[in-house]
């Protein structure tokens, strides 16, 4: 019996040993992504995801405040001289799991939100799951006039003229995190329409209401319902609003500052101009396209900016299909003219 | 027991050890070869492949380097067009024999809607031009008054699926001085080559630059071609580490073994570099550039590259840097490099150059300056302005004998101007 206990003990002995000399393994099942903002509940871990190059600022009233890196070996701390101030230095896309020592709310952003902005746009341009092409033949015509249809109701069941991926959808703000579960289904082969594209998210916060007609997108069963949900993307403003929440910026391009503005022949103030700017595309004084500058060369032609590519692809000098791509400005050139402006980044 | 005195070793022996002595020298061959660095296999294989395409016997380079200043506007001659009409008129639009598809659509909000505004024209010194049409897609030659007078049937560009039927295509081109046209097709990521008759001649397949062509994820379609034939183009390819380089001059060297991350929730990437090369014909590698640093146009055996001003000058006071190259023998080149205080300057691109070798580019919306060759100039920089008309113009072109030519594209029409301006 005696033998018996020790047994016992030993046994929950030595569980409750590799219980407590593995916490990260634990905090990593429970915890959460974080994005940049305040965090109240410090008595936890927390992953940050590091998608950018830039480092991650960590804030608190605390005068004692720091933190345990969990896991990720290849971040470090770097020691600033601001008190209550820690600066993790992370490699990209690698997630940082930490727990906070803190007797108050922590403050999370990006030492440049900026460049976190276009980065995590750069993830889009990265995905490597194929877009879907949207046909485009002869006989297109105007969305504007008369709301004529642009093909033949036959050929949205044609299934030859259909590259199945992702396509770029009008409105449809879906997260990395929707496009990661809707994978397998996009990779699946064409047989008929599938119930799940009946299903529809409607999403009302889209930037201007064009390109509603019928066929826009293959898959919608009505028009003025662009937004096959059930396939995923982004459009030009959607991406960029995803890129702002995650980056710790507003998306408040109307009342943001203007940097620069001209068109690809000439911009006032190009000098200023950086990367994680946002160019907003006008025709005839309308807001017609949205892009955030990701390089910036010495002019308008070496300059470079990542965007949702909502128009076909004639347009571009390109025949290429075409999504969330980096080109350089001068690709807009024609009848565009653009403002530059730069966010806020949002107050934490 | 005596032994035979002709006891010579068994021949199935003899030949067995040999055997053994090859497997063992193929064997030291291998290893040695494996535990070599990769790097050094192919830092020292890619310098032998190089000469294909460049001069046999490359004279040291004559370089003449300087500083300039443009003067302010008001001491530049400047060419007064803000009032001048169009040249002629083309008509396009659907039901028309000219260019496009439907014509321009000014209310639509998507930009250009229903037609293939032209994307891209060159001007021929005998007086006509070539028009990129994206409806066919084809390339128009249109006579110095306007008339239709050939044309040139671009299929290739179209998708397979629908190649039989005329589509909208956006594409680019160059028609060389030795008249052969180059069409990039971005979509299979190669460049088509033509005679002028319209003969397709073949194709240089840029995926073949890799040793793995699927590395290739995107091909810009701004390309141009110097003499040789050697391209200048940019592209996107698969990467991983070497994507946060600043250094690009590893690339070829390092090796990218990964092709795929996990983003965020484990989306899978395609990490990508952007970075530009000049190639041959045979998919060599002759040099590679940071495309966001660097322009350039090729044109009537003169290279012009557009860049950043060396470090040592203030980025504020000094505006860009332009060098030009002459390829005036196979084997003898010079350059001359100015580095240039533009204070007009809105930060627009090239237009090209013509063949007396003066440079035009963007001064802003509604100027366009003209730069004499570099090796003709002196620090204070012969440059004069032409001011065009208000308004949109695209596409624009260098005219060979000077001046510029472009396109204003209206719901039916398409005029073209033609703005004079000799060097």
């Amino acid at each position: 019996m005696k033998r018996f206990f020790t047994s016992c003990f030993l046994v929950s002995f030595v569980f409750f040993t590799l219980g407590i000399s593995h916490p990260s393994s634990r905090a990593l099942e429970n915890s959460q992504w974080t994005q940049p903002g305040s965090i109240a509940d410090v008595s936890s871990s927390y992953k940050l995801y590091a998608f950018s190059t830039t480092n991650i600022l960590l804030t608190c009233e605390d005068p004692h405040f720091h933190i345990d890196i969990l896991d990720n070996p290849e971040s470090f701390v770097i020691t600033t001289e601001k008190p209550s101030t820690i600066q993790i230095q992370s490699k990209i896309h690698q997630p940082v799991v930490l727990r906070f020592h803190a007797n108050s709310a922590v403050r999370f952003r990006y030492a440049d939100p900026y460049i976190a902005f276009k980065e995590y746009a750069a993830m889009f341009k990265e995905l490597s799951i194929p877009w879907q092409r949207r046909i485009y033949i002869e006989d297109y015509l105007s969305p504007i006039e008369g709301n004529q249809k642009k093909y033949p109701a036959e050929m949205f069941y044609l299934p030859d003229l259909v590259t199945f991926g992702a396509p770029y959808t009008w409105g449809g703000k879906e997260s990395l995190q929707s496009i990661a579960m809707k994978l397998h289904k996009n990779n699946s082969l064409f047989e008929g329409i599938p119930a799940h594209f009946q299903e529809m998210i409607r999403n009302q916060d889209v930037m201007h209401p064009v390109n509603l007609d019928e066929g826009e997108s293959i898959w919608d069963p009505s028009r003025g319902n662009e937004n096959p949900s059930y396939w995923t993307g982004v459009d030009c403003s959607g991406l960029l609003q995803q890129c702002c929440y995650y980056a710790g910026l507003l998306w408040n391009w109307r009342t943001a500052p203007r940097i620069a503005s001209g068109d690809y022949r000439g911009t006032n103030s190009f000098s200023l101009v950086r990367p994680g700017d946002v160019m907003v595309l006008k025709r005839d004084g309308i807001v017609v396209h949205f892009g955030v500058i990701s390089k910036k060369g010495v002019s308008i032609p070496t300059t470079y900016m990542i965007h949702s590519a909502w128009f076909t692809n004639y347009h571009y000098n390109t025949n290429t299909l075409q999504k969330v791509v980096e080109t350089s400005l001068s690709e807009f050139r024609s009848v565009y003219q653009w403002d530059i402006v730069r966010l806020s980044v949002q107050d934490i | 027991m005596r032994l035979s005195p002709n006891t010579s070793p068994d021949p199935k022996k003899k030949s067995y050890f040999k055997e053994l002595l090859l497997i063992f020298f193929l064997g030291c061959v291998f290893f040695a070869y494996s535990s070599m660095p990769i790097s050094t296999h192919i830092s020292k294989s890619i310098p032998q492949k190089i000469p294909e395409a460049t001069p046999p016997k490359i004279q040291p380079p004559v370089c003449i380097e300087m500083i300039g200043n443009v003067p302010l506007r008001d001491q530049i001659q400047t060419i007064d067009c803000s009032q001048q009409g169009p040249s002629f008129t083309l008509l396009w639009g659907e039901g028309t024999d000219g260019i496009g598809l439907k014509g321009y659509d000014p209310s639509a909000c998507n930009g250009i809607s229903s037609g293939a505004l032209p994307a891209h024209i060159q001007a021929m010194e005998d007086g006509t031009m070539w028009i990129a049409d994206g409806y066919g897609p084809r390339l128009v030659q249109v006579s110095s008054t306007g008339e239709i007078i050939d044309e040139i049937l671009l299929p290739e560009l179209r998708r397979p699926d629908i190649s039989q039927i005329p589509a909208l295509v956006g594409f680019t081109f160059q028609i060389t001085e030795d008249q052969i046209l180059y069409v990039m097709d971005t979509a299979k990521k190669r460049i088509l080559y033509y005679g002028m008759e319209g003969d397709f001649r073949g194709s240089f397949d840029i995926g073949y630059i890799f040793y793995n062509p699927e590395r290739l994820l995107q091909v810009e379609p701004f390309f141009s071609v110097l003499p040789g034939p050697i391209f200048r183009i940019q592209i996107h390819m698969k990467a991983d580490e070497d994507r946060l380089l600043s250094d690009i001059e590893e690339f070829p060297i390092k090796d990218v073994a990964a092709t795929s991350a996990q983003g965020f929730y484990d989306v899978p990437l395609q990490p990508s570099n952007h970075i530009g090369m000049y190639v041959n014909k045979v998919a060599r590698i002759i040099s590679i550039f940071d495309p966001s640093q660097e322009e350039a146009f090729c044109s009537y055996g003169s290279e012009v590259k557009f860049s950043l001003p060396p470090a040592h000058f203030s980025s504020e006071k000094y505006s860009f840097q332009l060098q030009q190259i002459h390829y005036k023998t196979e084997n003898h080149t010079f350059t001359t490099k100015i580095t240039l205080l533009e204070p007009q300057w809105k930060g627009g691109g090239f237009l090209g150059g013509d063949k007396n070798g003066a440079i035009y580019y963007w001064v802003d919306s509604q100027t366009i300056g003209i730069i004499d060759p570099l090796h003709q100039q002196t620090p204070e920089i012969k440059v004069h302005y032409i001011k065009i008309p208000k308004g949109f113009l695209h596409p624009v072109a260098v005219l060979p004998g000077g001046g510029v030519v472009g396109m204003r594209t209206k719901k039916e029409t398409i005029e073209v101007y033609r703005f004079i301006a000799e060097t």
